[in-house]
């Protein structure tokens, strides 16, 4: 008996020395991959003092890279979530013929590599593409300006919405909304006071998501915008070609400003996806 | 009139302090022609190099990402709420800002940095740095695939494991594992094609030396030459390494959900 016991208690022991090692292994590699290069960019940004805030963002080309870049973000917020809802609505509500080849297709962006996404917009509407006759005919400028760089962000960010509002869709069935319409709610009504509340979670899980990648977008932006000085540059590809120009300073602080926008979107992400779940689960 | 370029964004390298004389960057002006086809092995190698890198990326995101999982599910500790969104940090930051921040953190700039050049180690402008910033974007994907299945996981099969006198590491490997094996290996595709067509990070942390040139920057440096056939030629291939991968993955987690 006291050896069965002791037994016990010995692989007891394993276990505790085995779940101490385990969880020191998984915390030091998130720290040195993660953690440690958010540290060096704050260093590395914030060495020269903190005059070099004034000194960066009043420059007028960062002031306008970093205006650039809203507006680009906000254009895509716009497009997404709209038409994210529809698509979204129509994936889990509707049954249709291609329905999977849409399912699959909204997450296509997920697969392409930006650069290749640049490229396919540069065929179409560059010298000799399919559209450039229309485009000229209108006299619209597409690429290297604001409309090109727009549609690829658009296209990049398309899943985020989708894939954040589908599965809360799913999940709470049709129950809700037909006992509206049965009490008279029209279907906008219905929309809006009853499945606009469920899904807001989700919904606000792929903003975030959103407005993340159009913010930091960068392959694809760069190809279709030439990011002319001034005129075409993002806050991303400021960056880049600042590295370039020997402007570090400014690179490296622009860069931690990005990555601070970013760490306070990430909480906001983690913050919809607990609700999210939280919601579910209740 | 927009055509040209007033720079040629990944031209500048070769002052950097990586230029090692015989290294030349994009090739602009009369002699490129030459030029590219001069340093075409080297580019297959680079391009060699890479997909090596991304196998590797996928290897190791395979065993790091199943140990965070299991960490983040199996125990509970102070701090694992923190740990659980630091893991989705790559989600949120561009992945330009990735590459920049490791540039300053083990290039030059930096104390850890000049420490790791003066011992003979360089990890920017080669290919462990792009390593590292494979490494930092693809964190999420393999642990985010398999936080699931192991959250749905049968706590009764291990229990019957440990009561029928086997240790931690064979019911690991003989009950937790082959669970999970779909999801893992799905994780590790997604980590492959997404480190297959990674711009962002590598345009950083390459300093853009023909030996570390992956595809997506040498699609770059073509489109910025104006030579678009060639570029679009590269892009295809790229897609459909991707796409194949990405199809595959979801019907290995499909068939993994279903079982």
């Amino acid at each position: 008996m006291a050896t069965t016991s002791g037994a016990i208690l010995a692989g007891q022991r394993r276990r505790k020395r085995v779940r101490a090692a385990l969880l020191g292994l998984a915390v030091f590699y998130v720290a040195v991959l993660l953690l440690a290069p958010l540290v060096g960019i704050a260093y590395v940004a914030l060495r020269p003092g903190l005059g070099i805030f004034s000194e960066t963002f009043s420059d007028a080309r960062v002031q306008h890279a970093f205006l650039l870049t809203g507006i680009i973000t906000i254009c895509t917020l716009v497009v997404t979530t709209l038409f994210g809802v529809v698509v979204a609505w129509t994936l889990s509500r509707d049954d249709f013929r291609g329905k999977k080849l849409m399912n699959a297709l909204a997450d296509l962006p997920f697969a392409v590599s930006p650069v290749t996404v640049g490229v396919m917009v540069v065929l179409l509407f560059g010298p000799a593409g399919w559209f450039e006759s229309w485009v000229s005919a209108t006299g619209i400028q597409v690429l290297f300006a604001l409309p090109s760089m727009v549609l690829v962000t658009i296209f990049i960010s398309i899943p985020f919405v989708i894939r954040g509002v589908v599965p809360v869709l799913q999940e709470l069935g049709q129950d809700e909304e037909e006992a509206a319409h049965t009490l008279g709610a029209s279907p906008l009504q219905s929309f809006f006071k009853v499945t606009l509340p469920n899904i807001k979670w989700g919904l606000a899980y792929g903003v975030a998501l959103t407005t993340s990648r159009a913010l930091g977008e960068v392959g694809a932006v760069l190809i279709v915008s030439g990011a002319i000085q001034n005129q075409t540059e993002t806050a991303t590809t400021f960056v880049l070609f600042a590295l370039e120009e020997r402007l570090d300073s400014q690179a490296y602080l622009v860069a931690l400003t990005l990555a601070a926008v970013s760490v306070v979107l990430l909480t906001g992400i983690e913050i919809a996806k607990h609700r999210g779940t939280r919601e579910q689960t209740r | 009139m927009g055509f040209e370029r007033n720079r040629s964004p990944l031209s500048g390298a070769d002052d950097r302090p990586a230029g090692s004389g015989g290294d030349h960057p994009v090739l602009f002006g009369r002699s490129r022609s030459v030029r590219i086809r001069a340093d075409k092995p080297d580019r297959r190698l680079g391009r060699q190099a890479h997909a090596c890198n991304c196998g590797c990326d996928g290897v190791i995101n395979a065993l790091f990402g199943t140990l965070l999982a299991f960490v983040l599910v199996r125990y509970k500790f102070p701090g694992r709420g923190l740990l659980s969104t630091l893991a989705d940090l790559p989600l949120a930051i561009p992945t330009l800002v990735t590459g920049v921040m490791l540039a300053a953190l083990y290039g030059p700039v930096s104390p850890l940095g000049s420490t790791l050049e003066s011992a003979g180690i360089r990890l920017i402008f080669a290919w462990p740095g792009i390593m590292l910033a494979l490494l930092f974007i693809t964190l999420p994907f393999v642990l985010r695939t398999v936080q699931p299945v192991l959250l749905e996981l049968d706590a009764g099969e291990e229990e019957a494991s440990y009561l029928l006198g086997a240790n931690g590491w064979t019911t690991f490997r003989r009950v937790i594992l082959p669970a999970l094996t779909p999801a893992i290996g799905g994780g590790a595709m997604l980590t492959f094609a997404r480190a297959v067509g990674e711009f962002g990070s590598v345009a950083i942390v390459s300093g853009n030396l023909p030996k570390t040139t992956t595809a997506p920057l040498l699609i770059f440096q073509l489109t910025s030459q104006l030579r678009y056939e060639e570029a679009a030629a590269i892009a295809v291939f790229l897609f459909t390494v991707s796409f194949v991968l990405v199809l595959l993955t979801q019907r290995l987690l499909n068939r993994a959900s279903e079982v």
